[in-house]
């Protein structure tokens, strides 16, 4: 059997006194589509942070393809191939939509090339341009290409960020609740673009949601977490029947 | 794309050919060339904060420190070892990136205030320690610094500072740079080595700080520690801020403004002799006033666009 | 074994009125992450006020006056910090504006405050009347000043007014709630404003009361004499972990008493750098300080 893209073991995070993550284990197959979920404040964002290396674990480990990451900088970690969105947009919402996508395909010529306007900075920037505007092109976004993002209507930036992650050409991908804020139809349709860009950039994709008929309509495998703790993981049936989760989200609305 | 870079060459050629007739007291007024020279090296200092403030959102309040080592650095060849200026403009230009290579590692791991407090610790630290240096004329100053500095030098040096600039934000290390400033933590996750590009950036900024000391110091022929105090970096952020922050032909254009208004200001200030008693307090009062104006209202500066800062 | 002792005494005057300047970079820090450069100018203010107000009253010396200058000093310098924080910051704090902004703004003031103060009293330091009449006490071989202890007593006094303000009344709750989380905060109806005022009043009073200490202790001022307090309070602040008021004091006394033994034992001329080192060594080792809480930017 492959070795997992990603292994959690024994995840521990704490703020203080308040114990966001404690004891996470989970692992993730190459071209997943795990879903999780779990009641505000259940730690979900956390968890996305210790992977992405915004917040350091107090306890445990993180392996990403065999390879202990735990203690990488955020930065490494995104070279690796790990690419993430944010809860809140975290655009940079002064630079262009193009910009904005270009920053993250990285660096192909040294640093003083452009100020002597070298041919390898020439080339560079071509490619950049390039590789840019396909991404953006099929998020239908390319029209936006000069404007600043914060320019752009609420539901074009969230898939802005989405394609800025993608620019990384990232192997995991984690969604920190794309759809929060988009009518049903536009979620269902965003949706439907992840699984097309799964297929097409064999991506593995971790997603946080809290819109449950779209967790269950698209995920084959789910994680349930409440107060940093995993209390269920299987199929959407079986979450679903999981008494632990129906427990947690009782009260709650959906 | 060729007559491009035709006009770029006809740049240094126009400098050089009107430095003659400007540089002649007959043909010019010599205080007006001291107003248009130290407007030079202003813009290229306002250029520099705006690089590391306005570009990476790092806020230094310490770069008259910077200005302060390229100054008496290249002095101090100059005058003792009797080196010609372009070596000497070198040296300085290394010996300031240097220096905001050392200050820029540990501190730009820092939070920004927090930075710019090490930046002030810094510009005071090089400054007593100038004020104890015997060889570098210590509380005195040093004096005879042989002119060298001309009308051609300091714009040929305010051209190649723009150019860099341009071609900098142009390019992807300039977009990482303004993506820094817009948003650190989305940045490192979007794969880019923060601390290696704000060290870069600092670095550079401290460079062009350093050939602004150097050109000012071969000009002014005399320079001394109280020349580089807080007050030299609250000025340079001044024209900054004025100018408009992110905007590099802006920020120039603010060193220059900044270097013009109080010129104005001190020949009123000078046919009253109680205010020309206090003319020093005044032009402070006067910068403040302007800073909080500008941050207030228009903090997008003049030439800054209306998203503002 | 002596020598040392009193060099302790000497530095305890030092590092209360650290102390207590540094409380207010603190708090303003705590509750909306701005390092108010204004704050050691406010203190300088304080001591004018003092001045002006002990050149007025005829009989200098009895108890009466010396109430009234340390309540004048606390008035205006109240008066001023709550001005600078409505004028200066709170339209660009309303906005959202970027910190840099903010740190613009509070170098600016603190540049007015000087220059006015340069253009109205001029540069040359002044002496401060002697309103409480100096003695000096022996413990062994060990001096002490009246001063000294009045200042010493004074500080752990307002330090512990201060402290049942800021847990026990309903304002000083409202304050701790702005600096643990300002959004839920507002959420949760806390009147931020007011929270706001209400910080630079108590951290500005504070440094009135410490402007006219150190006025009777140094006991000459100057327009520029909040700049180096200034900047050494907000680095006892950071030392002691900004947003912690207890770490404020703490980093206070530690400061004034560091910089006491250096100029004692080493050279006076080191005694302005020490600060600036202790600074850059306590944001390279540990950054949140001796008493500060680790912070994390919530994503
Ligand atoms: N940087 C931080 N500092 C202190 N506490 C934090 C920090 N980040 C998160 N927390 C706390 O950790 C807990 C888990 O937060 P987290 O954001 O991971 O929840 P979540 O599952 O993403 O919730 P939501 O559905 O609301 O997004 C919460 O109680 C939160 O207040
Ligand atoms: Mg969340």
């Amino acid at each position: 059997m492959e070795a997992p893209l990603l292994q959690v073991e024994n995840l521990t995070v704490r703020f203080g006194g308040l114990v966001a993550l404690r004891n996470i284990s989970f692992s993730l197959k190459e071209g997943e589509f795990l879903g999780i979920i779990g009641p505000n404040g259940a730690g979900k964002t956390t968890l996305f942070n210790a992977i992405s290396g915004a917040v350091l674990p107090d306890r445990g480990k993180i392996l990403f393809q065999g390879r202990d990451i735990t203690s990488f900088p955020p930065h490494k970690r995104a070279r690796l191939g790990i690419a993430r969105t944010f809860q809140t947009l975290r655009l940079f919402s002064r630079l262009s939509v193009a910009d904005n996508v270009k920053l993250a395909e990285g660096i192909t010529y040294p640093i003083y090339a452009p100020i002597l306007s070298l041919p390898s900075y020439q080339k560079g920037e071509r490619e950049l341009e390039e590789s840019a505007f396909k991404l953006l092109k099929s998020f239908q976004l390319e029209r936006y290409w000069p404007r600043p993002a914060n320019a752009l209507p609420y539901g074009e930036r969230k898939r802005l960020e989405i394609a800025r992650a993608l620019a990384l050409k990232p192997k995991l991908l984690l969604l920190d609740e794309p759809t929060a804020g988009l009518s049903h139809q536009e979620a269902i349709s965003l949706i439907e673009e992840l699984h097309n860009l799964r297929r097409k950039f064999s991506l593995t994709i971790f997603l946080i949601e809290h819109n449950m008929r779209i967790v269950m309509g698209y995920c084959p495998r789910i994680i349930a977490l409440s107060y940093g703790e995993i209390i269920g993981e299987g199929s959407p049936e079986e979450i679903a029947s999981n008494p632990a989760v129906i427990e947690a989200y009782l009260g709650e609305k959906e | 794309m060729n007559w491009k870079k035709l006009l770029l060459l006809a740049i240094p050629l126009f400098l050089w050919l009107i430095n003659y007739p400007i540089s002649n007291p007959r043909l010019f007024n010599p205080y007006a060339l001291q107003i248009i020279i130290l407007m030079g090296v202003n813009a290229i200092l306002a250029l520099s904060w705006d690089l590391v403030a306005g570009v990476t959102g790092q806020f230094s309040i310490g770069h008259a420190g910077f200005m302060a080592i390229g100054a008496y650095s290249s002095a101090f060849l100059t005058l003792n070892y009797h080196f010609p200026f372009l070596p000497a403009i070198l040296f300085a230009t290394l010996l300031s990136a240097a220096a905001g290579f050392v200050v820029g590692i540990p501190t730009l791991r820092l939070r920004g205030d927090y930075l710019a407090i090490a930046t002030l610790g810094f510009g005071e630290i090089v400054r007593v320690a100038i004020l104890n240096a015997k060889s570098l004329g210590a509380a005195t100053g040093l004096k005879g610094i042989p002119i060298l500095s001309s009308f051609f030098s300091v714009y040929l040096a305010l051209a190649i500072a723009l150019w860099l600039c341009l071609a900098l934000l142009k390019s992807q290390p300039g977009r990482i740079l303004l993506a820094i400033r817009e948003d650190e933590l989305a940045a490192q996750m979007m794969g880019i080595d923060v601390v290696k590009y704000k060290v870069f950036a600092f670095s550079l900024s401290a460079c062009l700080a350093g050939i602004g000391g150097a050109l000012y110091a071969h000009w002014t022929s005399f320079i001394h520690p109280d020349s580089f105090t807080f007050m030299k970096s609250i000025e340079i952020i001044l024209m900054g801020v004025v100018g408009g922050m992110g905007t590099i032909y802006g920020a120039a254009a603010g060193g220059m403004i900044i270097t013009l208004l109080p010129e104005g200001l001190r020949l009123l200030l000078e046919q009253n002799p109680v205010l020309s008693q206090n003319k020093e307090f005044i032009r402070m009062l006067f910068f403040a006033s302007l800073l909080l104006i500008f941050i207030l209202l228009r903090p997008q500066g003049i030439f800054g666009k209306k998203e503002g800062v | 074994m002596n020598l040392f002792l009193q060099q302790l005494i000497n530095g305890l005057a030092w590092g209360g009125i650290y102390a207590l300047i540094a409380i207010g970079y603190t708090m303003v820090y705590g509750v909306m992450q701005l390092i108010n450069f204004a704050h050691g100018d406010v203190f300088m203010v304080g001591a004018f006020v003092g001045l002006v107000i002990a050149q007025l009253l005829p009989d200098k010396t009895s108890p009466l006056s010396v109430f009234l200058v340390f309540l004048s000093a606390m008035f205006f310098s109240t008066l001023l910090g709550i001005l600078i924080e409505r004028l200066g910051y709170r339209s660009l704090w309303r906005k959202n504006a970027p910190r840099l902004s903010l740190l613009i703004v509070a170098v600016a003031i603190s540049l007015l405050l000087e220059n006015s103060g340069l253009l109205l009293f001029g540069a040359a330091p002044r002496s401060f009347p002697e309103i409480i009449p100096s003695k000096s006490y022996f413990v062994g071989s060990i001096i002490f000043t009246n001063l000294q202890l009045i200042i010493i007593l004074s500080c752990l006094l307002l330090m512990g007014i201060l402290h049942l303000i800021v847990m026990h009344t309903k304002m000083g709750r409202a304050m701790r709630a702005v600096a643990e989380d300002s959004e839920m905060s507002a959420l949760l109806g806390v009147p931020r404003e007011r929270v706001l005022s209400f910080t630079f009043a108590l951290g500005s009073a504070l440094a009135g009361i410490a402007g006219v200490m150190v006025a009777l202790y140094a006991p000459q001022i100057n327009p520029l004499m909040g700049l180096l307090p200034g900047l050494k309070a907000f680095i006892a602040a950071v030392l002691g972990g900004i947003g912690s008021i207890p770490g404020a004091m703490v980093g206070g006394f530690v400061l004034g008493e560091a910089e006491t033994l250096v100029s004692a034992y080493l050279s006076s001329s080191y005694r302005d750098l020490l600060a600036f080192l202790v600074l850059i060594l306590v944001l390279l080792l540990r950054p949140q300080g001796l008493l500060g809480k680790g912070v994390v930017e919530k994503l």
